[in-house]
């Protein structure tokens, strides 16, 4: 059951690891929003759910997203800010909002947490297990769905004029798309899943807080990283946006499993749980560093063969 | 549209880069170019020119300091960059320049063709589209027809400048620039493109601006060769005039003409 519960928890971060998808690898930016958007979105969904209106609050969610998402693109684009500082003054700017946001540090949700509301549904009986499988289920059916939108999404005129601008800008520039335009819809719609999945993790867990955003950057790009490191199989040639999206929500899932089977099997003892942050850490770096030191080891061996000739 | 109207018409367009600082750089000087509905010209003149420059005023990359440029009639001096992309075709000479290497051949040629036809919403690619692209890119016998699903990134030089010629043209533009299109490639593969690029032209009666440092084949393409100096168009051959025109003659008017230069500078030294 410890395993449905990560599939669960994989699915919801599996928005926010989509978002950091789009303005990673689709967009080509370096977008550090994610932390302060996933933030807003966490509060501005509690704060709304509180107030009565546990569904709305999921709207609400996404525009605050994409309002966080606008000002970062505004500031890279029309105010030339360089894209990482960009991200990093929206990101601090929201730290303050989300405190205001939520009166405080932490403000719990109650009945309000729109999992509780699906679990009612299953009746007074149901057991833990039951509203465990539930939850896993909804929470694919929502990622899914946000999947194949986005897919379709890259499909339209509008979509593939987002996906050259990431791929080469100069050419873009010379078509008749105005760059600053696609760019400031990528990020928008980058943030609104960010902070999607951040009203979702609220949600789930019933409260907003703080401390529920940080970290998530790092969490988006190892799950980019290890969707794509599992997706490696498939040829470069063929690689587009709609697998990478895919990838994207496999490598949260993945991620999430690790993080379970390294917390349950008490891998590294009493300080498993607090461990996390690190693992994560050293899994992005060795999976960027594993293409330099293949080259390393490619020009020693060349080295060796060259002197042994 | 009306044909007394000239197709593009740049009147005294100047452009210094740096200006007021030791850099300072005249890079067009009063520059006066028209061409009407048709018309294929083709420029030359050494690194530095300005060349590359009068193209990139007339895209928009740079705005100018003095002077206009009208295209079928329509003020564009200013307009930015992106609007007046819509009518106006460029190929650059590094292949690399004009697709998206990460997207497929047809994810290009959509791109290229959806900008005039459809909404943001709207399917990039229709099975009808796709059949169009594979039409478009069988003419040119270089069996692109068969990999519509390869990414351009994929590609040879000269299998990017086909697609992008492609792109450029699969919208009629009211106007084909040129850069150099042709010189970053191997002598055959450059005849190739270059005899692509002359059948486009003609058949669609485009409006084209080609840059090229081979002197032979800016004789031989189009119907009118500039040859720019220092920021200025020097010399304009067209007709009988070019026709008789050899290399040799050209290097000849080019020596000369740089000589008057010379000599004008020296009397403005010695002074």
């Amino acid at each position: 059951m410890l395993y449905v519960t990560a599939l669960q928890e994989g699915f919801l971060y599996g928005l926010l690891a989509i978002g950091v998808f789009i303005s990673l690898r689709v967009l080509n930016i370096p977008d550090l929003t994610t932390e302060g958007s996933f933030g807003f979105g966490n509060a501005v969904a509690a704060a709304t759910a509180v107030l009565g209106y546990p569904r709305l609050s999921l709207l609400f969610a996404l525009l605050a997203g994409v309002a966080a998402g606008f000002t970062t693109g505004i500031l890279q684009t029309k105010l030339k800010v360089h894209p990482v500082l960009a991200g990093i003054i929206t990101m601090s700017g929201l730290y303050s909002i989300n405190l205001m946001v939520r009166h405080g540090p932490n403000l719990a949700i109650g009945d309000q947490a729109l999992f509780k509301i699906a679990y009612a549904v299953l009746g007074e009986d149901a057991s833990r297990d039951d509203k465990k499988i539930a939850g896993a289920v909804l929470a694919a059916i929502l990622c899914i769905g946000v999947i194949v939108l986005m897919i379709l999404f890259f499909k339209t005129h509008l979509g593939m004029c987002i996906r050259a601008t990431g791929d080469n800008p100069d050419m873009v520039r010379a078509s008749s798309i105005n760059v600053d335009r696609t760019k400031i819809i990528g990020l928008c719609i980058s943030n609104g899943l960010i902070a999607l999945s951040g009203a979702l993790i609220a949600h789930y867990v019933g409260y907003s807080d703080a401390s529920s955003s940080s970290g998530t950057l790092i969490y988006g790009l190892a799950a980019v990283i290890i969707g794509e490191a599992l997706f490696s199989l498939f040829p470069r040639g063929r690689r587009g946006v709609t697998l990478g999206l895919v990838s994207a929500v496999c490598g949260s899932i993945i991620y999430k499993m690790i993080v379970t089977f390294v917390v349950d099997a008490e891998l590294f003892g009493d300080n498993s749980a607090n461990l996390m942050k690190l693992l994560c850490a050293v899994i992005v770096a060795i999976t960027l560093i594993i293409p330099a030191m293949k080259d390393t080891v490619a020009t020693w061996k060349n080295k060796r063969e060259a002197r042994r000739a | 549209m009306n044909t007394q109207v000239p197709m593009l018409k740049i009147s005294h367009l100047s452009k210094t880069f740096g200006k007021g600082t030791v850099n300072e750089h005249v890079a067009l000087k009063d520059v006066t170019l028209s061409l009407e509905k048709g018309d294929f010209v083709t420029i030359i003149g050494s690194n530095g020119a300005g060349k590359s420059t009068l193209f990139n005023a007339i895209c928009g990359t740079y705005l100018p300091d003095r002077g206009s440029i009208r295209l079928g009639g329509e003020d564009i001096t200013f307009l930015p960059e992106y609007k007046r992309a819509r009518r106006i075709g460029r190929v650059f000479q590094d292949p690399m320049k004009g697709t998206a290497p990460g997207m497929t051949i047809e994810e290009n040629l959509a791109l290229a063709y959806t900008r005039a036809h459809s909404g943001p919403f709207a399917p990039a690619l229709t099975k009808k589209k796709a059949a169009l692209f594979r039409q478009a890119l069988a003419r040119f016998n270089m069996g692109l027809e068969d990999r519509m699903k390869t990414k351009v990134g994929l590609l040879s030089g000269g299998q990017r400048q086909v697609v992008t010629l492609l792109m450029c043209t699969i919208v009629m533009p009211d106007l084909l620039l040129l850069d150099e299109h042709t010189a970053a490639l191997d002598p055959a593969t450059a005849e190739k493109i270059m005899e692509i690029t002359n059948d486009i032209v003609r058949e669609n009666h485009l409006t084209t601006l080609m840059i090229t440092h081979n002197m032979k084949q800016a004789l031989a393409t189009g119907s009118r060769t500039i040859m720019m100096d220092s920021g200025s168009i020097i010399l304009s051959l067209e007709g009988k005039a070019r026709k008789e025109m050899t290399m040799d003659g050209l290097m000849k008017l080019y020596t000369e003409k740089k000589k008057e230069e010379f000599a004008t500078d020296r009397i403005l030294l010695s002074e």
